[in-house]
């Protein structure tokens, strides 16, 4: 049973409205080539994962493997083409992904509980486990801004893991979580993955990819360079990033 | 049973929304709220020295006037205009998370709704200082006048910050509108002042209505449910529109923010 299908997918972004004066009559030229100002973010992308399947998307810096996420999360539409996905999705596309600065960390517990549409009683009951995880102890309390680039991985992961999805969408957020919390998500990955969860995982490091992964997909420029194995997909994208 | 649970998730979801814009409004201000409430008592005083002692207005209980027309229109000032900017300033949320999005403008219109709760005992102490009647048609009139302009803020607030993420004009268009409606409307004078040769046009303004009931209730302790019905029908049908707009729009939100 196929838990994720994309196919023919496309994205093209809007042309934006001309937003200022300035703008209007100053026409900046914008017609000159660079594969960062292509004319189509995404194009025709095709591949399905089954129920247990997780996938490494590599690509270098602007090949579309954040547009591709923010499509697969439903924060973006495509210009066209298909997806299927088959059971719950959680997102964490950046570090902060929806945590409010300002706030603290116990506070966004149940502001990004609400906003994902957990009841209250749930928020509640996951409580205990989501500041345990992040091991922020009494800093929990402390507004989000005095957090370390790692902390704030430490408690968005801990929140967001207790959505308990059958697939995430992770943008490669945990190259700043030190050796111990990253030790502790990969056991907690490779749980999920026992338990037939999947991961759509963005990143560069590959031994990571390898370690969660049994399907890759390289992007180039917007378009599907490969998607099949794990170990084919690594052997490809060194082939090309040389 | 799905339809309650969707229903109770939302408010919910409105609960935190609303709770999260208190800590982020006074933020390292020290007396934060008490703001609320001081910031159209000060109005008050200004306009009451201005109006009556300079100019010499000649007008029965002008404080009252005053003060029951500037608190529900720094509760309608203040939801508009953070409520126009209010999907732009969540674009770190909805750029991350797809959800229901129509809660945020409207979280934006409970904030200003607790301030304005806190200024009910002000007025209420008010008319006993000056040794008017307190009426008990309050203890129905409020709800009901509570709930008749949250009714009506939704469809403002929904429609300005939708179109808000594409033309970021609106929210100085926005602030251009209330400064006119300020003078346009019943706050600072009584409406049986307004010539009577202009009154069809001043009607138009659905505000009016609003601090006319507003005012009467508080001074007379009369509820004009004509007024109440005039604007539930107007609003309930431009609320449902409103949101189909911002619904059809939200999908397009985060390219944008």
């Amino acid at each position: 049973m196929d838990i994720l299908k994309v196919k023919k997918l496309h994205k093209k972004f809007e042309k934006r409205l001309v937003l200022g004066l300035k703008e209007f009559f100053i026409n900046i030229n914008k017609n000159q080539y660079s594969k960062f100002n292509r004319k189509s973010a995404l194009s025709d992308l095709n591949f399905n994962l089954k129920k247990g399947d997780s996938m490494a998307i590599f690509g270098h810096n602007g090949s579309g493997k954040s547009t591709l996420l923010s499509i697969l999360s439903n924060t973006i539409v495509p210009s066209s083409g298909e997806i299927f996905i088959n059971g719950n999705t959680s997102s964490m596309l950046d570090l902060s992904s929806g945590i409010e600065l300002d706030l603290s960390g116990y506070e966004n517990i149940f502001l990004y509980g609400s906003i994902v549409g957990k009841p209250y009683s749930h928020i509640k009951r996951d409580l205990d486990e989501i500041i345990q995880f992040s091991e922020l102890g009494s800093a929990i309390h402390n507004q989000v801004k005095t957090y370390s680039s790692g902390m704030l991985a430490r408690l968005a992961f801990s929140i967001i893991k207790t959505t308990e999805p059958d697939i995430f969408f992770i943008d490669e957020v945990f190259s700043v979580g030190d050796i111990n919390f990253r030790k502790k998500c990969n056991d907690y990955f490779q749980a999920f993955r026992k338990n037939y969860g999947s991961i759509v995982f963005v990143t560069h490091n590959l031994d990571e990819a390898k370690m969660f992964c049994n399907k890759s997909l390289i992007l180039n420029e917007g378009k599907q360079v490969f998607f099949g194995q794990i170990d084919e997909g690594i052997k490809k994208y060194k082939k090309i990033m040389s | 049973m799905n339809k309650i649970n969707r229903i109770k998730i939302d408010l919910q979801l409105l609960y935190f929304l609303t709770l999260k814009e208190f800590k982020l409004r006074y933020k390292n201000s020290f007396i934060g709220y008490i703001w609320a409430v001081l910031n159209p008592l000060a109005f008050a005083s200004v306009y009451f020295f201005a109006f009556k002692l300079v100019m010499k207005f000649d007008i029965e209980n002008y404080s009252m006037i005053l003060l029951t027309g500037l608190f529900p229109w720094v509760w309608i000032n203040t939801s508009l205009s953070k409520g126009a900017l209010s999907f732009v300033a969540n674009s770190g949320i909805i750029k991350k998370i797809s959800f229901n999005y129509n809660m945020i403008p409207i979280s934006m219109i409970m904030h200003d709704f607790v301030h304005f709760l806190f200024s009910i005992p002000i007025l209420i102490i008010y008319i006993l200082v000056t040794g008017m009647d307190l009426h008990f048609s309050y203890l129905i009139g409020i709800p009901i006048l509570l709930i008749t302009q949250i009714i009506m803020l939704i469809p403002f607030v929904t429609i300005l910050s939708t179109f808000n993420v594409f033309i970021r004009d609106v929210e100085y268009l926005t602030s251009v509108a209330l400064s006119l409606l300020f003078f346009l409307t019943p706050i600072v004078y009584p409406i049986d002042i307004v010539p009577e040769k202009f009154l069809h046009i001043y009607m138009l303004n659905p505000f009016v209505y609003l601090i006319e009931l507003w005012r009467e209730l508080f001074l007379n302790g009369k509820i004009i449910f004509k007024n109440v019905f005039i604007i539930l029908s107007v609003f309930v049908p431009f609320s449902i529109i409103c949101r189909k707009i911002a619904k059809s729009q939200y999908k397009r939100f985060s390219e944008y923010l």
